[in-house]
C-alpha cells in the first residue's frame, strides 16, 4: 500500500510538470466532450435540397411539387429544365435527388391513362437517400391516392392492404439518440488506452504496486470524465435513459478499467512507449465499426465478426442499447461478465510487465 | 537541397515507429476498414411474424416477406407476446402482425391492416426491415389494384444497391491519408526536436524537402489506395484521373503543410501521436460525409472547413463516385489552395521560429544540446 501511495504521488507530480500528460489527461478529453455535445446538439436530418424537372408545368405538377416541398426532409431549391441539368446540380453537390414530372403528367391524369413520376436520388449517402426516399414515395402515393378518389375508386381497391407503422425506440430516427452514446465513450476509451500506456510505457520499477499507483491517477480523472459525459447524454443532449441508470455508470466505469488492463497488455508486449501509444490508439478507434452499431456484424464476414469480440467497446455498446436506447434487461449481465474477462489479460503477461 | 531531402529520407526510413504509422498504417487502415465493409449490403435481417389468420393470404404474404432479399421470416411468434420475448432477446429487429380479419377483410374489399413494429436503435437494421416489409405490401396492393393512377419509380444513383461500403470508404480513405500524415510528420517533428536537428538549418530549404518527401511518399500511397485498394474492394470510379488529381494535389500539399506547422510544436515523438490520434472521428463528422452538412450545426461546419479533409472528401466523393468534373467542384479546389498558401506561411513561420539560421547558431551554442523554447507539448 506504501508503495501504491508513494507511486501515486510521483505520478501526480509528473503530470503537473509533464504539459502533454496533462493536456492527455483534462484538456483533450474536455476539448472532445465539449465538440461531441455541439455537435449533436444540431438539427435533426430534414429540409434537404432537391431539384424538381417539371417537364409539365400544369396545375397538377405544380400541386405535386409543393407537396414535394412542404415534406419535413426534402426541400425543392431547384427547378431545372432538364434532367441533365439536374443531374449537374446533384454532381455540383447543390441537390440530394432529382423528381421528374414527364411532360403529359397532367393529361395521363385526366385521361385516365397510367402515368409515373421518378425519383433519381443520390446513393452516396445512405442516410439522405432513405429519408429523401421515405418522403417522397408517401407523397406520390398519396397524391395517387387523391386522384383514384376522385375517379370514385374505393380506397379498399387503391390500398388493399395498409399497415400501422411502429418505429420502436427512437421514433424521431434521432441521429444524437442512436450516434452519441457510443461516439462519447469511444473517445474517452481512447484517452485512456493513451493516458495509462503513457503512464506506465518505458519505466523503471514494474511491481504491482507501483504499476496500480502510476495508472490510477488516469483512473480517477477518467471516471470522473465518464460521469461528466453520461451527465452531458442524458441531461444536455436529451438522450432517453429507459433501463437502469446503474447498469450504465457501473458498465461505462469498467469500460475505462477494461481499457487500462488492455493498455497494460500493448504496453508489456513492445516494451516501446511509441508503438504502445500507435497501437493502442489504433486499436481503440477501430472498436467503433467492429462494435456493429453502424454496419451490423451480422453482415461482416464470419471472422471479422469472431474479431469484433475482441473489443470490450462491442459489448458495451450493447449495453448501451439496450439500457439506454431500449429500456431492456436485454444480455447485459452477460455483457458486462464478457467485458470483465478484459481485466485478466495483465495476468497473461505479467512476467513481461 | 538534396542532402537535406536525404536527411528527411534517412530520419523517415530508419525509425520503424514513423514508417509504422507513415506507410504501414493508412495501408492497413483502408484494408481493415474496407473488409469491415466488404459485403456492402446488410440482408436477411432476422423478423418474427404472428400469424392470426392462418389464411392462404397471410401464408402468401409471409412468403413474400421472406422472398425479400432485406428479410429473414425466421421465427413465427404464436402471439405478440412471444414475439416480444425474441425482439428483446435480440433475435428479431421487426415483427410483422397479421391480424385475424386479415383475409376475410380481403374477401369482402375492405381494407386489410397488418402491423410492424421496427427496432430503430440500430439504423441500418430498421431501414432494411422498413424498405423490405414496405415494397412486399406495394407489390401487393398493386397486384390487387385495377391500376395506379401515378407510378412511382425510385432510382439510386451513384451507388444502385445502396452499398454502405460505397457509402462511407471513399471518406475514410481520404481521411486515412490526412490523419497518417498529421501523425507520421508529427512524429518526425517529434524527433527533430528531441535530437536537436532544427538547428542551424535552413527554414526554407527544410520546409521544401519536407513537402517534396511526404508528397512523393504519400503520392505513391494515394495512388496505391485510390486506384489498386479501390479496384479491388470495387468503389466506384467514375472520375476522370485529371479531376482526381485536381482534387489530390492541394490536399496532400496542404495537409504536409498543416502537418509541418503543427509539427514544430511537438518535443517528443509521443506528443504527436497524443495530440492527433483522437481527431479521426470528429474530423470525419465535419466532412458532411456521413451527417449531411444540414444535420451540422453551421458554424461547426464552418470552422472545419480549415481541415483539408473537409473540402477533399466531398469533392474526391462528387468525382469519383459521382463523375463531377473539375469545373464541378471548383470551390472545394479553390479552398484547397487557400489552405496550401495559409499553411505554407504558417509551416514556414513556425520553422523559421524553429531555425534561426546560422547566426544565431554561434550565439546559441552555450545552451543546451537541444533548443525547446518554441515547443508546446
Amino acid at each position: 500500500m506504501r508503495q501504491f501511495t508513494i507511486s501515486f504521488n510521483d505520478e501526480i507530480k509528473r503530470i503537473a510538470s509533464d504539459k502533454i500528460y496533462c493536456a492527455l489527461l483534462f484538456i483533450l478529453p474536455a476539448i472532445s466532450l465539449l465538440f461531441f455535445v455541439c455537435y449533436f446538439s444540431g438539427d435533426s436530418i430534414r429540409e434537404l435540397p432537391i431539384v424538381v424537372v417539371d417537364n409539365n408545368k400544369s396545375t397538377l405538377s405544380r400541386k405535386l411539387i409543393e407537396m414535394i416541398d412542404a415534406t419535413s426532409c426534402a426541400r425543392v431549391d431547384y427547378i431545372a429544365a432538364s434532367s441533365d441539368e439536374a443531374f449537374s446540380i446533384i454532381r455540383k453537390g447543390r441537390a440530394y435527388a432529382a423528381v421528374i414530372i414527364p411532360h403529359s403528367f397532367q393529361a395521363d391524369i385526366i385521361t385516365n391513362t397510367p402515368t409515373k413520376v421518378a425519383l433519381y436520388n443520390s446513393g452516396v449517402n445512405i442516410s439522405t437517400n432513405g429519408f429523401i426516399a421515405k418522403d417522397i414515395q408517401s407523397v406520390v402515393a398519396t397524391f395517387s391516392a387523391g386522384i383514384e378518389l376522385q375517379r370514385g375508386v374505393p380506397f379498399a381497391k387503391i390500398m388493399a392492404v395498409g399497415f400501422d407503422k411502429h418505429i420502436l425506440f427512437n421514433p424521431y430516427l434521432s441521429y444524437t439518440y442512436y450516434l452519441s452514446p457510443c461516439f462519447m465513450p469511444m473517445m474517452i476509451t481512447i484517452f485512456t488506452m493513451l493516458a495509462t500506456a503513457y503512464a506506465i510505457a518505458q519505466r523503471e520499477g514494474r511491481e504491482i504496486c507501483t504499476l496500480l499507483g502510476r495508472i490510477f491517477p488516469t483512473t480517477l480523472t477518467m471516471w470522473i470524465f465518464a460521469a461528466i459525459m453520461l451527465i452531458f447524454l442524458f441531461r444536455v443532449l436529451g438522450v432517453p435513459l429507459k433501463g437502469s441508470k446503474w447498469i450504465v455508470l457501473l458498465s461505462t466505469l469498467l469500460l475505462v478499467t477494461v481499457y487500462q488492463a488492455i493498455a497494460i497488455l500493448f504496453t508489456a508486449l513492445t516494451h516501446n512507449r511509441h508503438l504502445s501509444l500507435s497501437l493502442g490508439g489504433g486499436y481503440s478507434v477501430l472498436a467503433f465499426t467492429l462494435s456493429g452499431l453502424t454496419f451490423p456484424t451480422m453482415a461482416m464476414f464470419p471472422i471479422l465478426k469472431f474479431v469484433s469480440h475482441l473489443f470490450p467497446f462491442t459489448f458495451y455498446m450493447k449495453i448501451m442499447v439496450d439500457q439506454a436506447i431500449r429500456g431492456t434487461s436485454g444480455n447485459s449481465a452477460t455483457d458486462i461478465g464478457y467485458m470483465s474477462l478484459f481485466l485478466l489479460l495483465p495476468i497473461l503477461v505479467r512476467k513481461r510487465l | 537541397m538534396i542532402k537535406s531531402i536525404a536527411k528527411e529520407c534517412k530520419i523517415i526510413f530508419r525509425n520503424s515507429g514513423v514508417v509504422l504509422i507513415l506507410i504501414l498504417a493508412p495501408l492497413l487502415y483502408a484494408t481493415i476498414y474496407s473488409s469491415c465493409y466488404a459485403k456492402q449490403v446488410l440482408e436477411s435481417v432476422p423478423i418474427a411474424v404472428v400469424d392470426h389468420s392462418h389464411s392462404s393470404s397471410s401464408r402468401e404474404l409471409i412468403f413474400r416477406l421472406n422472398a425479400s432479399p432485406y428479410l429473414s421470416t425466421k421465427y413465427s411468434a404464436a402471439d405478440i407476446e412471444e414475439a416480444k420475448m425474441l425482439f428483446y432477446s435480440g433475435k428479431v429487429y421487426g415483427i410483422v402482425y397479421i391480424p385475424k380479419s386479415y383475409d376475410s377483410s380481403l374477401l369482402l374489399s375492405e381494407q386489410a391492416k397488418v402491423s410492424i413494429f421496427c427496432d430503430a436503435s440500430y439504423f441500418l437494421m430498421y431501414r432494411q426491415v422498413f424498405q423490405g416489409f414496405v415494397s412486399v405490401i406495394s407489390s401487393i396492393n398493386r397486384d390487387r389494384s385495377s391500376g395506379e393512377a401515378i407510378t412511382f419509380e425510385s432510382h439510386n444513383l451513384f451507388n444502385s444497391y445502396l452499398g454502405y461500403g460505397t457509402f462511407i470508404m471513399p471518406a475514410i480513405l481520404i481521411l486515412v491519408l490526412q490523419q497518417t500524415l498529421l501523425m507520421g510528420i508529427g512524429v518526425v517533428g517529434g524527433i527533430y526536436s528531441r535530437k536537436g536537428l532544427y538547428r542551424g538549418g535552413n527554414a526554407l530549404q527544410t520546409l521544401i524537402s519536407k513537402t517534396v518527401v511526404y508528397g512523393a511518399i504519400y503520392a505513391l500511397i494515394a495512388s496505391y489506395i485510390l486506384v489498386i485498394h479501390y479496384r479491388i474492394f470495387g468503389y466506384p470510379i467514375n472520375g476522370s484521373t485529371l479531376s482526381c488529381i485536381a482534387v489530390i494535389a492541394p490536399y496532400l500539399l496542404s495537409v504536409i503543410l498543416l502537418a509541418t506547422t503543427i509539427s514544430t510544436l511537438f518535443k517528443r515523438e509521443e506528443s504527436a501521436i497524443i495530440c492527433t490520434l483522437w481527431t479521426s472521428i470528429p474530423t470525419l463528422l465535419l466532412s458532411g460525409a456521413s451527417l449531411p452538412p444540414e444535420a451540422i450545426p453551421h458554424w461547426m461546419y464552418i470552422v472545419g472547413k480549415i481541415l483539408p479533409s473537409s473540402s477533399a472528401i466531398p469533392a474526391y466523393i462528387r468525382v469519383q463516385s459521382m463523375g463531377a468534373t473539375t469545373a464541378d467542384v471548383y470551390k472545394e479546389i479553390g479552398v484547397l489552395w487557400i489552405l496550401v498558401a495559409i499553411y505554407g506561411t504558417t509551416a514556414f513561420i513556425a520553422l523559421k521560429k524553429r531555425m534561426p539560421g546560422r547566426t544565431t547558431k554561434s550565439r546559441t551554442s552555450n545552451l543546451l544540446p537541444y533548443d525547446n523554447r518554441h515547443t508546446l507539448l
